[in-house]
């Protein structure tokens, strides 16, 4: 499937297609569609287009010399169009962006080839002067443990703190991934106690113990795979909720989806929520100008937060009661 | 065997040459021509293009247009004669110059661009062009938005472009000096030029800019040496307005923060370290607990941040903003539907 593209993405593209049979010589229709995402006759198109392209006055000798048949295309020349050209600024700030990124695990080594192949990037580029931070904490003494067990097909059990106070609990879990997202590091794991998977996020992981034990990796459910921390997964409920416009930017980072506005001003935002604490603790932070539309069960679920909270202010509650 | 018999190729340029066509041909020609070509030799001898004059022009910039967009770089240079500008594309603008990279230093790369990854990014044509070997795919090690904006601010921060912008309904020109990415988002630090009465240090958020971003010239500035863009963020929700960093005032530079003390439990220690700073950690708890001590600015954006850390905060002084963050909760813990001065829960 192709999209349409404007001339400058189709000489992108074009320019793109030369370049790689300048340097193979010969491929074949088939694997150029696979390559450059274009459906064969597209393909054969713009390869027919560029052999009639070439230098003034446009003599054979001065055309692009591509040799097409039904299954293969072979190019002679082409010397201009062999060398690479420059990084356009999307692709210099891509290579830019996730080597900094790398650079910025824990135990990344600064010195490293990574380290210099981005000073010859700046010296050849100009200072890119991107930082990247992972995590807000500094330090996640166990991410390196749980990325060699993900590595290595290795069982740990791990002590792990849910969102409520004093929820502590130890499971057993196949390690799949450890990737940051949204400013945290988090953990991707076959839960033995949940049966199921699960994402934890590695700050809350009070302890590892490598098990010794290997297991068959098995694979991760497509809701892991998105660019959001938040996985969804079985259990998650939509949110409606409504709230005045000047809170809106407060829920950009949570909402499920672009949100409605009410005939009385206020937007309506749609969040998914697997943790009813969570969302608890979300309607606490957005203040009483909130109302959760719906799924009813969960419209005390900021009450219940809010009176878990008080436990802890508990003389104040006793002498105003 | 060729694709079509060179007399019908000529035929069919003859007839009606695709824009595409064009563009590549001038492409060609620009990149091939060892002097700046004036538009007129270029309307001659370049297929595809008008022989009136005015038609001629305005298909001419029409293309160059649509080359520099895609990064191409069309030179403009003085030349004698009647028309006295010509163009051309220079070799070495155009090609990518020789990095010098290593085998390592190319796999070392290579393996970034696989284990980073860059939601909507262009890292494989990136790839193709340094030309490390290609790598499997591997579970992300982290991963980032990689919005449309900032290739564009990442080459105006490198060339020291000014570049401008719509933010919040206002015109911005902001000399770039630098990018973060922290807590999920993509923060674009600079000096915005029509901010305050001689410009002014901003931070803008990349997914919020309102229109596509426009580069003036190339090394218009330099940035003040050893800016950190990264301390410019202040992320904490109680932050000081614009003074600086560190030194605490009110919101509206009306003097006074007040100062807090608030006790942390394991699960959210490490983030409001992260806010308040290594300085306000009074104590550590062998249970992962800290006791922070520091000033806010704003006191209600404070008390929110309390109020919505629920029971993994307690803000333990001063009085005042205690019997605050009480208030709110005991309004919360109300029903929804009966809010009024009834019973404590």
């Amino acid at each position: 499937m192709t999209e349409p593209l404007d001339a400058g993405g189709r000489l992108r593209r074009l320019l793109a297609i030369l370049a790689y049979l300048a340097g193979v010589g010969e491929a074949t229709i088939a694997e150029l569609s696979e390559r450059f995402s274009m459906d064969e006759r597209a393909l054969v198109a713009e390869l027919e287009l560029a052999a009639c392209c070439g230098l003034p006055p446009y003599t054979p000798d001065q055309l692009l010399e591509l040799v097409l048949d039904d299954e293969r295309v072979v190019a002679y020349g082409l010397e201009a169009l062999r060398r690479p050209a420059r990084l356009s600024p999307d692709e210099g700030f891509a290579v830019a962006a996730a080597a900094r990124a790398l650079m910025a695990v824990p135990g990344a080594d600064p010195d490293g080839p990574l380290g210099s192949a981005l000073a010859k990037l700046e010296a050849a580029l100009g200072e890119d002067r991107l930082r990247v931070e992972l995590d807000t904490a500094e330090q996640t003494e166990h991410l390196e443990v749980l990325r060699r067990a993900a590595a290595d097909h290795e069982l740990v059990e791990i002590d792990y703190l849910g969102g409520k106070r004093g929820d502590e609990t130890t499971r057993v879990v196949e390690p799949h991934a450890v990737a940051a997202r949204e400013g945290r590091f988090y953990l991707d794991a076959y839960c033995h106690l949940a049966d199921g998977w699960r994402r934890f996020q590695v700050e809350r992981v009070r302890a590892v113990r490598p098990l010794g034990t290997p297991f068959s990796p098995r694979t991760p459910p497509e809701e892991l795979g998105g660019l959001r921390a938040f996985a969804g997964g079985p259990g998650t409920r939509l949110a409606r909720v409504a709230l005045p416009e000047r809170l809106q930017a407060l829920v950009e980072r949570v909402a499920a989806g672009p949100a409605e506005r009410l005939a009385d001003g206020r937007a309506v935002v749609p969040v998914e929520v697997a943790d009813e604490h969570w969302f608890g603790l979300l309607l606490l932070r957005l203040g009483p100008d909130v109302e959760v539309l719906s799924p009813p069960g969960l419209a005390k679920a900021g009450e219940s937060a809010a009176r878990r909270a008080l436990v802890r202010y508990r003389t104040e509650v006793g002498a105003s009661g | 065997m060729s694709a079509v018999p060179a007399p019908l190729r000529l035929l069919a340029m003859a007839s009606r040459p695709s824009r595409l066509e064009r563009i590549t041909n001038l492409f060609l020609a620009l990149l091939d021509t060892p002097r700046p070509l004036s538009l007129r030799e270029i309307g001659v001898a370049v297929a595809g293009y008008p022989s009136e004059p005015g038609a001629l022009r305005q298909a001419f910039e029409r293309d160059k247009r649509t080359l520099r967009e895609e990064g191409i770089p069309v030179a403009v240079e003085r030349i004698d004669g009647e028309e006295q500008v010509g163009y051309r594309i220079l070799p070495e603008q155009y090609y990518l110059p020789d990095l010098g990279l290593s085998t390592e230093e190319q796999e070392a790369l290579a393996f970034a661009l696989a284990a980073v990854r860059l939601e909507g990014g262009v890292g494989r044509s990136a790839l193709a062009k340094l030309g490390p070997p290609a790598m499997p795919d591997l579970p992300p090690v982290a991963v980032l938005p990689a919005l449309p904006a900032l290739g564009a601010l990442q080459q105006a921060v490198r060339t020291r472009a000014v570049v401008s912008f719509a933010y919040r309904g206002r015109r911005r020109a902001v000399e770039g000096y630098g990018l973060v990415f922290r807590r999920g988002a993509w923060y674009f630090v600079g000096r915005d030029e029509h901010a305050g009465e001689r410009g002014e240090l901003r931070t803008f958020r990349v997914d919020r800019l309102e229109d596509e971003p426009q580069l003036g010239d190339p090394g218009a500035y330099e940035p003040p040496p050893d800016f950190d863009a990264a301390a410019e963020l202040r992320f904490a929700p109680w932050a000081p307005g614009p003074a600086g960093a560190g030194d605490a005032r009110g919101v509206d530079g009306s003097g006074d923060a007040a100062e807090v003390l608030v006790d942390v439990d394991v699960r959210e220690a490490r983030s409001a370290i992260a806010l308040a700073g290594d300085a306000a950690v009074v104590r550590r708890d062998p249970d992962g607990s800290v006791r922070l001590r520091f000033r806010v600015g704003d006191e209600e954006a404070f008390v929110s941040w309390v109020v919505g850390n629920g029971d993994a905060v307690e803000l333990v002084e001063p009085t005042r903003l205690r019997s605050l963050v009480v208030e709110r909760l005991r309004a919360a813990a109300q029903p929804q539907e009966a809010a009024g001065p009834s019973e404590t829960p």
